[in-house]
């Protein structure tokens, strides 16, 4: 799996915001992780803890955001959620479909603290 | 005193690899170079097609090859030598797929303005490589038919991303159970109009096409 790299990237794209925001200490991470985007977000946090160890993120807490796996199906305009395996639409029958959500992996937000600017 | 902040970023995981991977799809540009990469899982015969590839275009296209490696193990690499055309490796440490750097890396080992089309091979892997853009200008998928039918069912997202898909050791279609519009229909509602090749890197069946397919992108053509 590729969370390694998937935990160092979010750590970078972390630590450049908390620096230009002159952070102490970041709190929370908010991640949106899509269903079919390949991460598994135990093991993400696994190498996460390994990497931050030391930084100002070390005590942060996760807050993750799933995004079900949705299709459209372009013939009659149902859109059903992927569940176990790909299917084809459950109302019409159709493979002409478009997947409107599922792939997502980003970093929403994170809270931060820092000494209050007087 | 300190106080608490929300800080909004909505940024996606892989943007710095999109950054570099955007990088070097200008400077495959600039050296007139049209870049491919291949994924398949491992033992789809992704370095037989390459092979295969090389030797029946050799003569019409200057190829070269980026070969990603979990560790420095030189066979793939040694057999796209021995077909005749420059093969540098990099290898990822044990990472399960390849990243924009590590094709970097292999672009500055290569000399581009000598070449017309380069090959990136990609680590065996049905799921990491589908997240990773590398800065090629197209992404093929090579499925072999012993890997069986289901594969679209079940590794969805590396079939979405494709510009081209190859379906290998069709040779051995009499041995097993592959069932080819069970197949196809998986692959049309994942990646609708997808180019698809059958073809046999053994007997070179069912190459041709796929070789008018490069000849055309090297030549420019969308």
């Amino acid at each position: 799996m590729h969370e390694l790299s998937a935990a160092e990237s979010i750590l970078g794209i972390i630590l450049g915001h908390a620096e230009a925001n002159h952070a102490q200490k970041v709190t929370k991470i908010r991640l949106t992780i899509g269903d079919i985007s390949g991460i598994s977000f135990d093991c993400l946090e696994h190498y996460w803890h390994i990497l931050a160890e030391g930084t100002c993120c070390e005590q942060a807490e996760f807050e993750v955001e799933r995004e079900p796996a949705i299709f459209h199906c372009n013939q009659c305009g149902t859109s059903f959620e992927l569940e176990r395996s790909l299917t084809a639409c459950p109302s019409c029958a159709g493979i002409n479909l478009t997947l409107i959500s599922g792939d997502e992996f980003q970093v929403e937000d994170i809270e931060i603290e820092r000494s209050e600017v007087i | 005193m300190t106080e608490s902040r929300r800080i909004p970023i909505v940024e996606k995981i892989t943007s710095a690899n999109d950054f570099v991977a955007q990088e070097n799809r200008e400077i495959f540009k600039q050296n007139g170079v049209f870049a491919i990469n291949i994924m398949a899982a491992p033992g789809a015969g992704k370095t037989a097609l390459i092979v295969k590839t090389i030797e029946l275009l050799k003569n019409r296209l200057r190829i070269g090859v980026i070969e990603g490696d979990t560790a420095s193990v030189t066979i793939d690499a040694d057999r796209v030598l021995l077909a005749g055309a420059p093969a540098v490796q990099v290898t990822s440490k044990g990472e399960c797929h390849m990243d924009a750097l590590m094709v970097r890396e292999g672009m500055k080992q290569l000399d581009l303005a000598a070449l017309d089309l380069v090959i990136i091979e990609n680590i065996g892997n049905l799921i990491c490589p589908a997240g990773w853009d590398l800065g090629s200008q197209a992404c093929a998928l090579i499925s072999s038919v012993t890997e069986g039918d289901d594969k679209p069912y079940k590794y969805p997202a590396i079939y979405r991303n494709l510009d081209v898909l190859l379906v290998s050791k069709t040779d051995l279609l009499p041995y097993v159970d592959f069932n080819l519009s069970y197949f196809q229909q998986g692959v049309e509602m994942l990646n609708p109009g997808l180019i698809t090749f059958t073809t046999s890197a053994k007997t070179g069946d069912g190459m041709q096409p796929w070789l008018d397919w490069l000849l055309s992108k090297c030549q420019g053509q969308p």
